[in-house]
């Protein structure tokens, strides 16, 4: 009797998991929506704002552009982004497995790690050397603003020259069932080489070149980061989502294999409980 | 070769024009500029006002803009706006109350007037009214 007693406090148990697992799956659903929805309306003016830009750098020399400013990479800032929570599947441990061959492959580089969320800095923080910024929070509310904080100060970081390169590692949302990892380069914006210039006309600018990138540029960094930002939100809650269900069907199956356990060890006991009758009355017979 | 110009308009948070047109006037920031099909590649910093087009159905689509950028190539015009307003969405009563405010501030300026930001203030009010009254 002991044992399905036993059982029946286990069913009962996965069965309240279920009903959280459940609930968060629910909850993660909602807000992927809402988040899925931000990354498709802010995509076109990112990817039209790229184009400018390749447009800008295709059609003349531009020099004095501290943004542009192109060299050896000895000194990189790696920009980690990663979820403030977790029960989310394999999203924060693919970025931090991608984090580490990085810096394997960056042994003989100079180093500096930021973190946006909050698993990675619980991740990495023993396991770094240099600790740059730890931008705490920036999930919690979003507006436009949120990403220019983020991008004033890695920019300034590069002009002032204390890195020059600066790397970013997030989940990119593509679609509820899969995120990709990317690395991207956020700065210098361009590629090195521009040799391969097309014959192309050069633009006017107005009210002038400088005035214009002056604008441009930054405006395109502070675009950039929120992208990254509002993809690795999504990407998250998708990923979240995914786990939940996942935890929800086992915990299913969990009860259904516990049930039929439990029940066959009450048959159990009521076919000895038969036999010790019977055998019992025919002795007695 | 094509006979009309690619225009894209996007804000942002939305995108608000991705079509053919024939010609597209531009509020750039130092006055009006105008668009046409073989126009020189041009980029420039957009001011705050009314940016119109005309679709090759002959119909003009007006929308507000304040800041931003422009891009002009011969066959395409790409408006990155940092905030955008179709004519629909303007409350015609509070561009009246701003552009009454604004007007107050830069008759009678008092030592705390930033008259920079007055001015933006009257631009857009009267840029929204003026979009709105095409309605």
């Amino acid at each position: 009797m002991a044992a399905i007693h036993n059982l029946r406090r286990r069913i009962k148990s996965v069965r309240n998991t279920r009903q959280i697992t459940r609930a968060m799956k629910l909850v993660a659903a909602a807000k992927m929506k809402r988040a899925q929805e931000r990354v498709f309306h802010a995509r076109p003016y990112a990817n039209k704002l790229q184009d400018v830009i390749r447009s800008v750098v295709n059609r003349q020399e531009i020099g004095g552009q501290p943004l542009l400013r192109t060299g050896p990479e000895k000194k990189i800032r790696l920009v980690i982004v990663s979820a403030d929570r977790g029960l989310c599947g394999s999203f924060n441990a693919m970025v931090f497995r991608r984090v580490f061959e990085l810096l394997e492959k960056w042994r003989d580089k100079e180093i500096v790690v930021d973190f946006i969320g909050r698993k990675g800095f619980e991740h990495f923080q023993n396991k770094v050397q240099n600790i740059g910024r730890n931008y705490k929070d920036v999930f919690r509310k979003f507006d436009p603003t949120a990403g220019a904080k983020i991008a004033e100060d890695l920019m300034e970081s590069f002009i002032s020259k204390e890195c020059d390169a600066v790397y970013v590692v997030y989940n990119e949302f593509k679609s509820v069932l899969q995120q990709n990892l990317i690395v991207e380069r956020l700065l210098p914006l361009v590629e090195e080489d521009f040799s391969g210039k097309e014959a192309l006309i050069p633009h006017l600018f107005e009210p002038s070149a400088e005035e214009v990138l002056q604008d441009l540029l930054p405006r395109y960094v502070e675009t950039q980061i929120f992208r990254v930002l509002i993809e690795s939100n999504a990407a998250e809650f998708a990923a979240r989502m995914t786990a939940m269900e996942a935890a929800t069907k086992n915990a299913t199956e969990m009860i259904d294999k516990l049930t039929l356990q439990m029940n066959k060890i009450r048959q159990a006991a009521i076919t000895t409980e038969i036999i010790e009758v019977v055998s019992g009355g025919q002795i007695s017979n | 070769m094509s006979d009309t110009i690619a225009f894209a308009l996007v804000s942002p948070d939305r995108s608000l024009f991705d079509e053919k047109v024939k010609e597209v006037t531009i509020p750039a920031e130092n006055g009006e500029m105008q668009a046409l099909l073989q126009h020189t590649p041009t980029i420039a910093k957009l001011g705050v006002g009314e940016l119109s087009c005309t679709l090759t159905s002959g119909t003009r689509k007006r929308v507000v803009v304040t800041g931003g950028f422009v891009e002009v190539l011969p066959e395409r015009v790409t408006v990155l706006v940092r905030t955008a307003e179709l004519p629909e969405e303007i409350d015609t009563k509070r561009a009246e109350d701003a552009l009454k405010r604004a007007e107050q501030m830069l008759l009678h300026p008092d030592e705390h007037t930033d008259i920079q930001r007055a001015r933006m203030a009257f631009a857009r009010a009267s840029a929204r009214l003026k979009a709105a009254r095409h309605l």
